[in-house]
Parts: structure tokens; C-alpha cells; sequence
């Protein structure tokens, strides 16, 4: 099978090593990290990706078309909700973000954020791609609020937007599959000590992105969401359905416009 | 520049130290607390809000803004209290159960505060029955319930269903937010209302309790 895979650059370790040794032929789009905080722009670059694929695949001879769009995330702030495609099927892993993909499972993410409430996970991905929180990147937040809000108001900000974290109780540290990174552990351990949280260290397992990456997509763990349907949320542990959308609706985005998916 | 103009235009700079002394100075000229309240504070706090729902200005600003508010409120409070200045409704506000953030939830209830509401704060990792006791005891017209995460949202659905069941059913609405709510989820748990920012939340609740 030939295979397009839009990928967050949190698992690029991950995904570049089973996309090596897949069966198929897979290529990667790689998105940046952290796109998830800002939904809207997720989707817009989820879908401006989709069409791209859908359009380079027009320009291909037949035998090295791809067959399916896969998206290497979960429900990710909603940034999958609303996409759709017009040529190919879109899968899609029923979780609600890339912690149950690094687990193996969302019932183990779900099994362990019951276990461990109040936990900020951190792995090699998050370590390298992501700000996750240590006393560096800390000092350098207050440090640009200072400069932006006054000496005054840097404190108050650090506290407001801080909380969470005398909040939490727990630093998770998902080892990696493929091999520890030097200095991932410390790098957790430290931050666990910094702000009063428990460590504890879990198992990082690649079944979950395995299956994603070389199928075959079970619908107990994905979503194949097919051409003129969109995906939408469906609140449960499925977390996702497709609905058929009118043809209009399924037209790529404009390229220089932003996509805002019907309410 | 008014000296209510001044208020208002310190506050929207988030310059908390200026707005204390504007309001006293107000004060020293003799206009009422209520006035100075509705057009130097929360005048500057809606600005601010409106900023905030068009994307001009970003949480950080809400922040400081907010509490150049409430600094300047601690200053007026004795006044507004001996001029016989009411709150405008009650909300009880907090983050569900599981759930630990509480930047989203801290910024609707200034804003909430902003428009002359009472608010019930419970903070992070509420269970339903606490909702449930807070609106009771403080005969709240409104349940406010916020998540950061697709995986606490579900809880909503119980508070939803909580109220429902209770003698509060026809007295006290549920509203919801945060970042993975949408009207398609209010919609399928029946909450009363979802909005999408900070402002829209102090904007529809005020409607609730006033109208």
C-alpha cells in the first residue's frame, strides 16, 4: 500500500523509525508541535495538508498514488474535528491525544490518568520538540513578561498562568521504545523535583502507533473517516464518528483562507 | 482626561498601583462609588473584554487588567457597600472534577466579576455534589463549569444531569466552556448555554441573571 501520513513532530522518532521499516511505502508531512494550543490553526494546517496530498496525488501515474491519509493524532483540542477529504479515506486513532499513541492504547492512558491524577507527561518527543515545564524555561517566561508587563505585573502573571502546576501531582516519564535519549529521565526527574511532583516511570509501548502506521485500522481503535464525510466528535471513549457532508462542503480550503468548520 | 477615563484607560494597561490612586482621587472629589464603578472599572474591563474576544489582546492583558479591577474595587467596596450598590446575580464557577487547570475559569470569573456579578469561586477538581451545594447555599442563578481536557469533559454531562434531578431544576442554569467544549457537546448533555470566550461567558451570564 502506498500511504500518506500527516505527522506531529512529537513523534517524529516514532513514526520515522516504523515508517523505515514499514511494508508499505509511506511518506511523511511533519507538522510542528504544539499546534494543539491554538485548534483553529491545527485544523487549517491538518486540512490545507489533506488537500495538498489530494492534489499531488492527481499529478501521480496511477501505481504510485496513495491509498489513505492517515493522521498521526488523537482529538488534539478538537484540531481534527471538521476535516474531510475527496478522494481518499482519512484514518484516524480514536484517542484523545498523543499520550495514548506513546502508551500503546487510550485504555491505558485512560487506566493510568485514574491512576495518577494530576499528571504532566513528559518523553523524549516532549522533551525535544515541546516547552514542557523546568525552572530554564520558566525563568525565561517571567523574564519576557517583565519586559512586556512591567516588573510590576511579571510575578502576578507567572503565578496566574502557573497554578496548574502546584496543581498537579504527578510527572509521568514514558520511556522510549526505541532506545532512551541521554538526559530525557534527568531532564523529568529534575522538573518532578523542581515542582513537588511524584515520579513515576512508565513504559512507553509502539503497538498503538504501529498499527497506525501500518493498519490494519480496526474500527475499535480508529477512525476511517471516507471521501465527502467529515469527522466529527462523538463524546464517548470512540471519540470520533464520520458524517457524509454535501459535496460543496467538501471543496479544499482556498489556499490563502482559513477554514472554520460548520458549527 | 475625566478622571473616569483615566480609571478605565490605567485599568485596560493592566497598571494596577495608578487605577488604586485614580479611584481614590474619584473618591476625593466627591463621585459616586457606583459611578466611578460602572463607568472607570467596568467600563476599562469591557474594553479590555471586547479586545479579547476580537483577538486584539491576549490572556496576559485580561490578566493584569483584571486585577488593576479588583485593586481598584477593594478601594470602593466600603463605598459601594454603604450606597447600598447590589450585585447583579450569583455564579458558582469551577474546573470539573479530574481537571487542574484553571487559567480559562479564573479569567471568566473576572470578567464575570467585571460585569457586577457575584462569584462563588470553588477553584479545580470540583465533584458534582459540590456545585450542587455552593448554588444551593448561595441561591446561585447560574452553575459554571469549565475543562481543559477531553478527557474531564464528560463530567459536565453529570453536573447537567445532577441539576436536572434536583429541586434547583427550573431555577439554576448550566453553563460550560474551555477549550474542547462546543455547542455540538452542550447540545447533546442539554447544558443551558456554551460560549466560546471569557467575555461571551460574563456576557450571557449577566443576561441570565438580569433578564
Amino acid at each position: 500500500m502506498r500511504i500518506a501520513i500527516i505527522g506531529c513532530m512529537v513523534m517524529n522518532r516514532e513514526i520515522s523509525h516504523l515508517v523505515a521499516e514499514s511494508r508499505h511505502v509511506v511518506r511523511v508531512w511533519w507538522l510542528r508541535q504544539g499546534l494543539h494550543d491554538t485548534p483553529d490553526i491545527l485544523r487549517t494546517e491538518l486540512q490545507h495538508t489533506i488537500d495538498e496530498i489530494e492534489r499531488e496525488n492527481g499529478r501521480l501515474p496511477e501505481n504510485l498514488r496513495f491509498q489513505a491519509v492517515i493522521l498521526a493524532y488523537g482529538l488534539c483540542s478538537n484540531g481534527v474535528v471538521g476535516l474531510r477529504s475527496r478522494s481518499l479515506p482519512v484514518v484516524v486513532p480514536r484517542c484523545d491525544d498523543c499520550i495514548s499513541l506513546f502508551l500503546g492504547s487510550a485504555d491505558r492512558y485512560r487506566a493510568l490518568f485514574a491512576r495518577l491524577p494530576g499528571v504532566y507527561w513528559y518523553n523524549t518527543g516532549w522533551i525535544e520538540q515541546a516547552f514542557t515545564p523546568s525552572k530554564e524555561n520558566y525563568a525565561r517566561r517571567r523574564a519576557e513578561y517583565a519586559e512586556e508587563y512591567g516588573e510590576e505585573n511579571a510575578d502576578y502573571l507567572m503565578e496566574c498562568t502557573n497554578n496548574w502546576m502546584t496543581n498537579y501531582r504527578h510527572c509521568g516519564y514514558i520511556t522510549c521504545p526505541l532506545g532512551e535519549r541521554e538526559g530525557c529521565e534527568q531532564y523529568a526527574r529534575q522538573a518532578a523535583e523542581d515542582f513537588g511532583w511524584e515520579f513515576t516511570k512508565v513504559d512507553g509501548d509502539m503497538g498503538y502507533l504501529d498499527a497506525l502506521v501500518n493498519g490494519p485500522w480496526d474500527d475499535a481503535r480508529f477512525l476511517s473517516c471516507p471521501p465527502y464525510s467529515r469527522i466529527e466528535a462523538d463524546f464517548s471513549n470512540r471519540k470520533f464518528r464520520s458524517v457524509p457532508c454535501a459535496k460543496e462542503d467538501a471543496a479544499p480550503l482556498p489556499e490563502d483562507q482559513k477554514y472554520h468548520p460548520p458549527v | 482626561m475625566s478622571i473616569l477615563n483615566e480609571i478605565s484607560s490605567w485599568l485596560q494597561q493592566g497598571r494596577a498601583p495608578k487605577v488604586k490612586a485614580c479611584v481614590q482621587q474619584a473618591l476625593d472629589e466627591g463621585i459616586p462609588a457606583g459611578e466611578i464603578l460602572e463607568q472607570g472599572l467596568l467600563d476599562g474591563m469591557n474594553i479590555i473584554g471586547q479586545k479579547f474576544k476580537n483577538n486584539e489582546v491576549f490572556v496576559p492583558e485580561v490578566l493584569i487588567a483584571a486585577r488593576a479591577m479588583t485593586k481598584g474595587i477593594e478601594v470602593l467596596r466600603p463605598h459601594l457597600v454603604a450606597d447600598g450598590v447590589e450585585e447583579k446575580g450569583t455564579v458558582v464557577i469551577g474546573t470539573v472534577k479530574g481537571d487542574l487547570h484553571d487559567i480559562g475559569k479564573n479569567l471568566v470569573r473576572m470578567m464575570m466579576e467585571g460585569k457586577g456579578l457575584k462569584v462563588i469561586d470553588l477553584g479545580v477538581d470540583v465533584p458534582v455534589e459540590k456545585f450542587l451545594e455552593a448554588a444551593r447555599e448561595n441561591d446561585a442563578q447560574i452553575i459554571a463549569c469549565s475543562a481543559l481536557l477531553t478527557t474531564t469533559m464528560g463530567e459536565m454531562r453529570s453536573v447537567v444531569e445532577a441539576v436536572e434531578a434536583s429541586e434547583m431544576k427550573d431555577k439554576v442554569k448550566v453553563m460550560i466552556g474551555g477549550a474542547p467544549i462546543t455547542q455540538a457537546f452542550c447540545d447533546q448533555i442539554g447544558a443551558d448555554k456554551y460560549t466560546p470566550d471569557a467575555a461571551s461567558a460574563a456576557e450571557v451570564a449577566l443576561a441570565i441573571c438580569t433578564g
